[in-house]
């Protein structure tokens, strides 16, 4: 099976005054479709600008960013929001809610410019919160929001499902249960799912998982002994 | 210096756009407002200056028989009268260029002292200067006639003056000259001479100057009630003087009657005694002729042979002479009826001379003070009116300056609340926290204010009074520090910042630093009121019921932008409305009130029979109609006082019938019609509203050279251009007891061809002037163009209004929700959807706003109208539909290119920045 999504030599380099600082440093790795990939390593490593290159959200100076065949390195502005409109679907640490919105119309903001968009009450019914679909999102507690976010991200029926410390703002027991939903949409709908976090004891779950250092791939691990997240302690 | 202080400067410095941002806006705000605020002060100081350094009169009195040397004295007698003086005027005619015109004379006195212009002041007899705007006659003579049969020389020592010297008087501070009492009676150009010139043997007016008031600001309280308590003081002084006047008069005329009298009765006397003596002579001839023919006869009896032929002829001389006596005696009796005749003929004329004398009336003293002089009043108002005008507009500015430092503060704060957290628990005292966020809100708003005021002070002024430097012949307007409106403007727009940062402060500081350092929780989707109208709400689209969402989620936002938007459209309405009133001003006085074509002036001397030619021409030229009219300036007084008076026109037509084919009397409102009647007079609209009065009331009507009659006003009538008074004339045949001179006719043209029937009408003795109405249209159009300036500044502000305001909101908007328009540009929202998304928004609002502004555009331009009309012109309050459009159009372009520069900013957001950080 080809790679899905390929990063060959991507460089990404910031201006902070006279200082260059370069966040990615020649990172290359690849992930193939269907899998769940965690990329993990310290504070500043790199792992969220691979993240935002990837999601279309910012730019790279060097290298080339294959998805699905296509070489996003090379896009332009507006090719790169419709990259994000139709392939891509991002989960934040701290879901990014429309506080106007109930539960249900966070997701319609998202079907209503997708092309093949799912049902929205579907999708909700999927995440467990077929009894929130008209609560505001300050009426949701953390967990909740997370899974309207989810929600959000696949009713857009991505090519990619994107998540940046999902669930870095979550407790313990809250934090495994969004992690479950995202394995279990992994694999019971073949979605591929590219999870951030800095806590290594999540990535006994992950089909692959890529270490970052520096700017740099340190270590890409394809995992043997996947065991389910209700088993891993942290 | 201390972390905290460095901090302070740091955060100034950092975010030095918005501090300035501060400084600009409350600069702007204090600027218009201490400017147009102390323009009116300004006015009124420039004003007192003039008046005080050409010591214009105090105190003007006016009698009905003259004032005389003893009234001076008697005058100069009361208490704080500083000086008194004696002056000459009289009303004279003079033709330049084929052209009649009414000059005004004065004589130079101490008082309201001439400024130079050029030349020089005239010293002695045959000498004038004349104003500004005859400065081409400067080296010349010209000549002067009394505009009457008689001849000016019976006034004055000349009628041939050179002219020496222009320059302008304080009494004619404005472009009126006063109404006289020749000509139209409008008075053209005023001129002074010495008073040597006139042989008059009394002064036509006295000047008074009362003592200590150069020091008081004329127009003001203060120096009102002191002028006019010595006026009070002169009237009283009056009263006892018109009556010694009076006797003084009436004596030596009551002496000359008896005087004749007594001559008449002792020419009787005389004559009787004479008529007495010639007829005892002929009766006594006539006894003695008697007695000789008696003895003639007898003595014919008896010696009736020897002499028959000589007694027949004796007899014959006898009865000869006998007739002659008789006849002679006839004669005398007649000649004697005659002179008793001629004697009771005079005795007659003495009787009606000493009816006539007793009914001479008491004179008449006026005592006036400055707002009788019409340059001083209009002035007066108009300052006011700047003044009224200064205190509406600025706050408008002044409320959005405030609502703009306001949210920028509040916006800071909030920004700041981890921050202020952290110094919290570091254990800093609420005090110096909040000072912080004092400085950073008062350095700005007092800089900012203090130097916009000082700026504004000077600038508005200038601005605003070169507006009216072509009204009056003042001196440049000063511009003194106002500090009044300097401070309490700095004041304002400083508390409004500081309010807003310490009420924000305060707000945050209330929580617990932990609770201040976690974020905070974002403001509570809510359901909106529309959401429960099933029917409208599944009909919006999803992203229509996102905008109707966020519209009732910032309630601050949403006022600020209404107050805005609205005050930017109702300034916006204001200035189109102010159009609309001056040019429906014309058509409605042109259009529909005065339908006559032309008007023709006949001269003081016209006879009757030149108003009949003129008419027989018309009549030839088969005109739809003409009415022969009197019009004369009077003055005319509201019935409580002197002070108000107005110059109006008083007119009479020769027939009321069909009147209205001319001039139409109709309710401005209702449009219902009036006609004439004889328990009153029509008077026109804005004359009722200066003299204060409603159908019903008295007003005072003064015709020069008649006593003043007081009348009812039976209607008030629709009228925009100067004051009118109509009166029947059998009502004018009451009240004046003689038969009204008609001197102008207005007539209807129909189809008639105009320009050679008007060469003729000219040409007929008697004509003074003929106007056609479109030439009339025509200069109040070019008085009233000077008025689209202001209408253009209105337009230029109210854009400025709008952007500022607008722009503030959208750059505000943007980036308080940078996160909310991230969170969508990840979801793959395109541009054009991301700006339709914030701009949907704006857009409902300025609706919204603009609406809001219609209901306030119209009552601020019924607020303008009301403190910018003058005395003479009243504007119409009506706004075309057009205008509401324009009004709306233009503010929806504000809006927009204010949107679209804010919408740079949104390329600019950081998607990623402004997703990862902590809500």
């Amino acid at each position: 099976m080809s790679a899905f999504v390929t990063l060959q030599h991507v460089f990404k380099r910031y201006q902070m005054g006279e200082v260059t600082v370069a966040a990615l440093n020649d990172a290359s790795f690849e992930i193939r479709r269907g899998e769940f990939a965690v990329i993990v390593g310290a504070s500043g490593a790199g792992k969220s600008t691979v993240l935002n290159i990837l999601g279309g959200m910012d730019t790279s100076d060097e290298g080339q960013i294959i998805v699905d065949g296509q070489n996003v390195h090379e896009y332009g502005r507006k090719q790169l929001i419709t990259y994000r409109r139709y392939d891509i679907g991002f989960v934040f640490q701290f879901y990014n809610l429309m506080h106007n919105l109930t539960a249900l119309e966070n997701v319609e903001l998202a079907t209503q410019v997708s092309r093949d968009p799912l049902d929205p009450e579907a999708v909700m019914r999927k995440v467990g919160l077929e009894q929130r679909l008209k609560n505001f999102p300050s009426q949701l507690s953390g967990g909740e929001q997370q899974r309207v976010s989810i929600a959000r991200a696949l009713a857009k029926n991505p090519k990619l499902l994107l998540c940046d410390e999902p669930t870095g703002a979550l407790d313990y027991v809250t934090g495994k249960e969004v992690l479950k939903l995202l394995q279990d949409t992994c694999r019971s709908e073949g979605m591929t799912v590219v999870v951030i976090t800095h806590n290594l004891a999540i990535t006994p779950m992950a089909d692959r998982i890529i270490k970052m250092r520096n700017g740099q791939v340190s270590e890409v691990s394809v995992n043997q002994k996947i065991i389910p997240v209700e088993e891993i302690e942290w | 210096m201390n972390a905290f202080n460095k901090d302070v400067f740091r955060e100034i410095k950092n975010t030095f756009g918005r501090f300035l941002g501060i400084a600009i806006i409350v600069a702007l705000g204090v600027s218009f407002f201490s400017g147009l605020g102390a323009t009116g002060a300004d006015m009124k100081l420039t004003g007192d200056m003039y008046f005080d350094e050409h010591n214009l009169m105090d105190i003007r009195v006016i009698s009905t028989v003259g004032i005389t040397d003893d009234d001076l004295e008697a005058i100069a007698q009361v208490p704080r009268v500083e000086s008194v003086h004696g002056s000459y005027s009289i009303d004279t005619a003079w033709e330049y260029n084929g052209e009649a015109y009414v000059i005004k004379l004065h004589s130079i006195s101490e008082v309201n002292t001439p400024e130079l212009i050029s030349g020089r002041l005239p010293s002695r007899p045959g000498e004038i200067f004349v104003e500004n705007e005859l400065s081409q006659l400067l080296g010349k003579t010209i000549k002067l006639t009394s505009g009457r049969d008689s001849d000016l020389r019976n006034s004055l020592r000349t009628n041939l003056f050179r002219v020496v010297g222009v320059a302008k008087s304080p009494y004619y501070a404005s472009l009126e000259r006063g109404s006289g009492s020749i000509g139209n009676g409008t008075v053209d150009f005023y001129a002074y001479v010495t008073p040597q010139n006139f042989l008059q043997t009394y002064y036509s007016e006295a000047f008074v100057q009362v003592r200590g008031l150069k020091g008081l600001m004329s127009f003001y309280d203060e120096y009102t009630d002191k002028v006019d308590e010595v006026a009070d003081a002169i009237e009283a002084v009056g009263d006892s003087r018109i009556v010694k006047r009076y006797h003084e008069i009436t004596n030596a005329a009551y002496n000359n009657i008896v005087n004749a009298e007594t001559g008449l009765n002792l020419q009787e006397a005389a004559m009787s005694e004479s008529f007495i003596n010639q007829e005892a002579l002929l009766t006594s001839q006539l006894v003695e002729l008697n007695q000789s023919s008696q003895s003639a006869d007898s003595s014919s009896t008896t010696d009736i042979y020897a002499s028959q032929p000589s007694v027949i002829i004796e007899s014959l001389d006898i009865s000869a002479q006998r007739l002659a006596l008789e006849s002679a005696l006839m004669e005398l009796a007649n000649a004697r009826a005659q002179a008793m005749d001629e004697i009771n003929e005079q005795r007659d004329a003495l009787d009606v001379a000493r009816a006539r004398l007793d009914d001479i009336e008491l004179p008449e003293w006026y005592v006036l003070d400055r707002d009788s002089n019409p340059g001083y009043a209009s002035y007066a108002q108009d300052t006011d009116k700047i003044a009224a005008i200064g205190n509406v507009f600025p706050l408008l500015f002044f409320l959005v300056a405030a609502l703009v430092s306001l949210t920028t503060m509040t916006r800071l704060v909030e920004e700041r609340r981890v921050e202020i957290g952290a110094l919290k628990s570091l254990g800093y005292r609420n005090g110096t926290i909040i000072s912080k966020y004092l400085f950073y809100a008062g350095a700005p708003s007092l800089v900012g204010g203090l130097l916009g005021g000082r700026v504004g002070m000077v600038i508005y002024p200038k601005l605003v009074t070169t507006m009216y430097s072509s009204l009056y012949s003042l001196p440049p307007t000063v511009t003194p520090i106002n500090y009044t409106y300097w401070f309490i403007g700095t004041g304002i727009a400083s508390f409004f910042t500081v309010f807003a940062a310490v009420f924000s402060c305060v707000r945050e500081l209330s929580e617990t630093p932990a609770s201040l350092m976690r974020p905070k929780p974002p403001q509570a989707g809510k359901r909106t009121v529309l959401e429960y109208v099933g029917f409208i709400w599944k009909r919006l689209t999803f992203t229509h019921k996102v905008t109707m969402r966020n519209i009732t989620r910032y309630k601050k936002r949403f006022f600020m932008t209404v107050i805005g938007i609205g005050g930017c459209t109702a300034l916006l309405l204001t200035a189109f409305g102010l159009r609309d009133s001056i040019t429906a001003l014309m058509s409605l006085q042109y259009g529909e009130i005065c339908h006559y074509d032309m008007s023709v002036a006949f001269s003081d001397t016209a006879k009757e029979r030149d108003l009949t030619n003129v008419g027989d021409i018309l009549q030839e030229e088969r005109v739809e109609g003409f009415v022969k009219l009197k019009q004369k300036n009077v003055d005319s007084y509201d019935p409580a006082g002197l002070y108000t008076t107005r110059q109006a026109s008083l007119v009479v037509p020769e027939t009321t019938e069909e009147f209205d084919r001319y001039i139409i009397f109709r309710d401005r409102r209702t449009h219902a019609q009036y006609d004439f009647s004889n328990q009153g007079v029509v008077i026109t609209e804005r004359l009722s509203q200066l003299l204060g009065v409603s159908v019903g009331d008295d007003i005072t009507i003064k015709e020069d050279g008649y006593p003043a009659v007081d009348v009812a006003v039976a209607a008030i009538a629709e009228n925009y251009f100067l004051h009118n008074i109509y009166m029947t004339p059998d009502m004018y045949q009451t009240l004046f007891n003689e038969e009204p001179e008609y001197n102008s006719m207005l007539v209807l043209l129909g189809e008639r061809e105009s320009t050679t029937m008007a060469n003729e009408i000219l040409d007929q003795t008697g004509v003074s002037s003929l106007t056609f109405t479109y030439a009339t249209e025509g200069t109040f159009g070019d008085m009233i163009k000077s008025l689209n300036l202001v209408v253009l500044v209105l337009i230029v502000s109210a854009g400025a209004l709008a952007f500022v305001v607008l722009l503030n909101l959208s750059s505000i908007n943007i980036s308080e929700r940078e996160r909310e328009l991230a969170t969508i540009e990840v979801l793959g929202f395109y541009d054009n959807e991301v700006s339709a998304y914030v701009f949907r928004e704006s857009t409902v609002l300025t609706a919204i706003g603009a609406l809001a502004g219609l209901a306030m555009g119209i009552g601020l331009h019924r607020f303008v109208l009301m403190t910018a009309e003058t005395d003479l012109v009243m504007f119409s309050r009506h706004i075309n539909f057009i205008s509401f459009v324009y009004s709306i159009i233009l503010t929806v372009f504000f809006s927009v290119s204010a949107n679209l520069f804010a919408a740079r900013k949104l390329k600019q957001i950081k998607m990623v920045e402004a997703l990862k950080s902590v809500e």
